[in-house]
């Protein structure tokens, strides 16, 4: 029988949750002059990227902060109520914030309002799916493929040294968020090993956040 | 040469302004910018809209072009933003 989840770690993933959607938002409103000045789209869609990875932060810390209650408390809160409805928000911000950061890289060649739409509806599509069947499976093979989409958009665009560091940046967000999503709750991994990778991801986004603070002062 | 791009336009519309004192007759504005009549109006209609620029009227009624505190902003951020979409690649 696997020993019931240890408040230490989830204490760490919750503090992992709230620093991670702390990082996220700063990115998104200290981006938020340079886009009502200019209106770039390439600057609206990696914005909208680091406030849907926030939402999905927020989701992650709130699941905690319940789950956890649960625990310490012994609080009644039913998990099989609770999963589903968790991993369908999830499934639609996290799509979201995916198909924006691929949306950031490709915008001059994608029709603005049609694309958006039928991301949303990719996004709905998702969450429908993770909902009706209770299992992140299907949330897990659609990031999949859209990490896979990503990286070879982000790729195959001409670039200069700069640019690529950026991409390695991006292409390690998307891969950290996947296997993250993946490694969640399996019994079969060593205790902390979630909290290995979320731990990444944090300092990924943290590299992202100083990138972007350097220009904007 | 190199097609500039729309922010880039915008930038070396609003330097044109500054540069001249900040205020500029529309026509010697179109000539330096170096567009086309056609782009040269959408651009500045879009300046006008973005309130980056504004129209004055002087007692002879001879229409003059300054910019605004959000141009001068526009102005004052353009290289830092312009860092931000090359680092990033927007």
């Amino acid at each position: 029988m696997r020993p019931g989840p240890d408040p230490l770690f989830m204490y760490i993933e919750l503090g992992f949750a709230l620093i991670a959607l702390i990082f996220c938002l700063l990115i998104y409103f200290r981006t938020r002059e340079a886009y009502s000045l200019t209106k770039h789209k390439g600057i609206k869609y990696f914005r909208d990227a680091f406030l849907f990875f926030g939402f999905a932060y927020l989701l992650r810390f709130l699941f905690s902060i319940v789950f956890l209650s649960r625990v310490v408390f012994d609080m009644n809160i039913e998990r099989q109520i609770l999963m589903p409805v968790f991993i369908m928000f999830l499934g639609y911000v996290s799509t979201m914030s995916i198909l924006y950061l691929i949306f950031s890289a490709i915008w001059k060649n994608i029709s603005g309002k049609t694309t958006i739409i039928l991301g949303h509806v990719l996004a709905i599509l998702v969450s429908i799916t993770a909902f009706t069947t209770r299992s992140p499976l299907a949330v897990i093979v659609i990031h999949s493929i859209l990490t896979i989409l990503a990286i070879i958009i982000i790729f195959h665009k001409k670039d200069n040294k700069k640019q690529t560091k950026t991409r390695i940046l991006y292409m390690l967000v998307l891969l950290a968020w996947v296997v993250n999503l993946f490694i969640a709750g399996k019994p079969f991994l060593p205790r902390g090993f979630d909290q290995i990778f979320q731990g990444f991801a944090l300092i990924l986004f943290i590299i992202i956040y100083y990138k972007v603070a350097k220009w904007i002062k | 040469m190199k097609k500039r791009e729309r922010m880039e336009v915008i930038y070396d519309i609003l330097k044109i302004i500054r540069d001249n004192q900040n205020s500029i007759k529309p026509t010697p504005l179109l000539r330096k910018a170096n567009l086309s009549s056609n782009n040269f109006s959408d651009y500045y209609t879009e300046l006008l809209e973005k309130e980056f620029v504004k129209e004055i009227i002087d007692k002879k009624e001879r229409k003059y072009v300054t910019l605004t505190d959000k141009g001068f902003k526009f102005l004052e951020k353009y290289t830092l933003i312009r860092g931000l979409i090359e680092e990033f690649d927007l």
